[in-house]
């Protein structure tokens, strides 16, 4: 890169370890280079016409409680937290947000299912944004993954589950530490959003959903913090939705 | 308005002659697949055209111009996969410019304008030069400006001969003959380098094929490119046409070959990620027919030249 007295001219730079470096799986991320790919461009526009004018207006009602373009342009990094308790929940999160926020948009998803073949690792990448993040991972690097994207890019909104996986009776399980840490090691605040009527729509077990009205409520946005103080807050925004959220008995963290 | 190819019978039977062979050739792999390394390449390029192979008699068959679309998007896969190669993928300004002047090559092409459609790579050139004054910016800007124009003028000029080939009398069918010459000349010369033959010609840019092996598959070339004659328009079936089809698909697709391997060596990289489910990426099945579309379009036009026999009208 650095040129010399005998060589006029710089030598080339090949900005290419985004696309030769990485593996397949990871390549959409932006690494090591910010661009824009048309193939996911051109996936994503369908899937969220599909998504916008199709499934989440006639086979199931989604309602948006709240407003994501005064926040987006407040907070260009968020952490976008939500309730886990069906396959529709990431894809409504998305719905629910205006498309010309979705090219920074992110999604943390389990690889060893929205990476287990080629149909789905393409779908994820192109149409999701989806950054996969293997639960059996004991060297974390998934967390880096999420880490180095958080820290890198100047607009992300990366959604993310904190209970770890869907609940199995619908009610909202306790927080792993993991949103917490991304928060807190990046400086990222944390969206709050409540998904009312996934459970009634697609539990844990059913094929595929039902019809129905599923309402996304948007709530306040929390600064970084220990797990036990979001998982306090948002219990208690929540429980103003719905008081029949949590279970009763379940107490703190 | 050209009507959809599959109403030919000549094109439904060589598309099943074809995709029956690759199905045939692939399960006498499928099961050696795990003998050694050879058998997996073998068996990883018979996958990546067996799904290959239906999607371009799929395109080709397509009505009134739309094999042309599909050429053009093929075109800027094509050029996504070798700007990624060359880390100017990202360069969003010369990526766009390249779609943009795919596009009007193709439009050239449809409109039959020759002319303007030589002059592409200038125009193109002088488009290019002004992103960075448009920008106002001078960091790396030789460096975009070449790579842009190599990557135009091989992916977009020069792969793009394959539709005004398409536009000539039985274009479709010379399209086609073309592929399938290249691509066994291709095959036949990697595994005939395995086993007869020492003598590496281009050892430091592709050392897993030889001369030997080369002039052999010359000779298998040239003879399959006389066995799949009908293929070719009635007035163009004389030697010189089989024969100059059978050198152009071996020498020019070597050249096409060699030419790509030295990018990719002198970038330090094999493949930027694998074509579906075969080896290497969308732009190793094409690298050949970067130099034979071109190579065979204008030995067409001499040979008309020469024999006068109208081959090279529409």
């Amino acid at each position: 890169m650095n040129s010399s007295n005998n060589n006029p001219l710089q030598e080339w730079n090949y900005e290419n370890a985004q696309w030769t470096r990485l593996p397949s799986h990871v390549k959409h991320l932006p690494l090591f280079t910010r661009h824009y790919d048309l193939v996911s461009l051109m996936f994503r526009t369908l899937w969220s016409l599909i998504l916008k004018y199709g499934f989440f207006k006639f086979y199931i009602r989604l309602k948006v409680r709240g407003d994501f373009d005064e926040i987006y342009h407040n907070y260009p990094r968020l952490l976008v937290i939500a309730n886990h308790a069906s396959h529709l929940d990431a894809v409504s999160i998305a719905a629910a947000i205006p498309f010309r926020y979705w090219m920074d948009l992110y999604i943390a998803a389990a690889k060893d299912y929205f990476f287990s073949n080629p149909l789905f690792t393409f779908f994820s990448k192109h149409c999701l944004g989806a950054i996969p993040i293997d639960r059996k991972d004991k060297k974390g690097e998934a967390v880096e993954l999420c880490l180095t994207l958080l820290n890198r890019l100047e607009r992300i909104w990366l959604i993310i589950f904190p209970e770890g996986t869907r609940s199995k009776d619908g009610y909202i399980q306790q927080f792993k530490r993991g949103v917490s840490l991304f928060s807190e090691k990046t400086t990222t605040p944390l969206l709050f959003l409540y998904l009312e009527g996934n459970t009634d729509l697609w539990p844990k077990g059913r094929v595929f959903a039902k019809p129905g009205q599923l309402v996304l409520h948007i709530g306040p946005v929390h600064p970084p913090g220990p797990i036990e103080l979001i998982y306090e807050h948002y219990r208690e925004w929540v429980t103003r939705i719905n008081p029949n959220a949590f279970k009763i008995e379940d107490e703190g963290v | 308005m050209h009507e959809s190819l599959w109403h030919e019978p000549l094109y439904r039977e060589t598309a099943l002659l074809v995709i029956g062979v690759l199905f045939v050739v692939g399960i006498g792999f499928f099961f050696l697949r795990n003998r050694n390394t050879h058998t997996q390449a073998s068996w990883a390029s018979i996958k990546s055209w067996l799904f290959a192979a239906p999607v371009m008699f799929i395109a080709c068959g397509l009505p009134g111009s739309w094999p042309l679309v599909a050429l053009t998007i093929a075109s800027m896969l094509g050029v996504k996969i070798f700007y990624q190669m060359l880390g100017i993928y990202h360069r969003s300004l010369f990526v766009w410019s390249t779609y943009v002047a795919l596009i009007g090559l193709a439009v050239a092409i449809h409109h039959d304008a020759r002319d303007l459609y030589n002059l592409a790579p200038m125009i193109f050139l002088a488009a290019i030069s002004l992103i960075p004054i448009l920008t106002n910016s001078a960091d790396q800007m030789i460096q975009f400006v070449c790579l842009t124009l190599l990557g135009f003028s091989f992916l977009g000029w020069a792969l793009m001969h394959l539709g005004w080939i398409w536009q000539l009398r039985g274009g479709p069918y010379l399209v086609l003959y073309l592929v399938i010459l290249t691509e066994v000349c291709d095959n036949l010369h990697l595994s005939l380098s395995r086993h007869v033959g020492s003598i590496k010609l281009f050892a430091r840019i592709s050392p897993k094929r030889n001369l030997e092996a080369g002039l052999i598959t010359l000779v298998l070339t040239i003879t399959l490119a006389w066995a799949l004659r009908h293929l070719l328009p009635e007035n163009m079936r004389g030697f010189e046409y089989w024969l100059t089809a059978g050198m152009v698909s071996a020498w020019g697709g070597s050249l096409g070959d060699l030419i790509l391997s030295a990018i990719r060596r002198d970038l330090g990289i094999k493949d930027v990620g694998p074509f579906i489910i075969g080896r290497g990426d969308l732009l190793m099945i094409m690298d050949r027919m970067i130099f034979v579309a071109p190579i065979f379009y204008y030995a067409l036009r001499i040979l008309e030249a020469l024999f006068q026999t109208g081959a090279v009208t529409k």
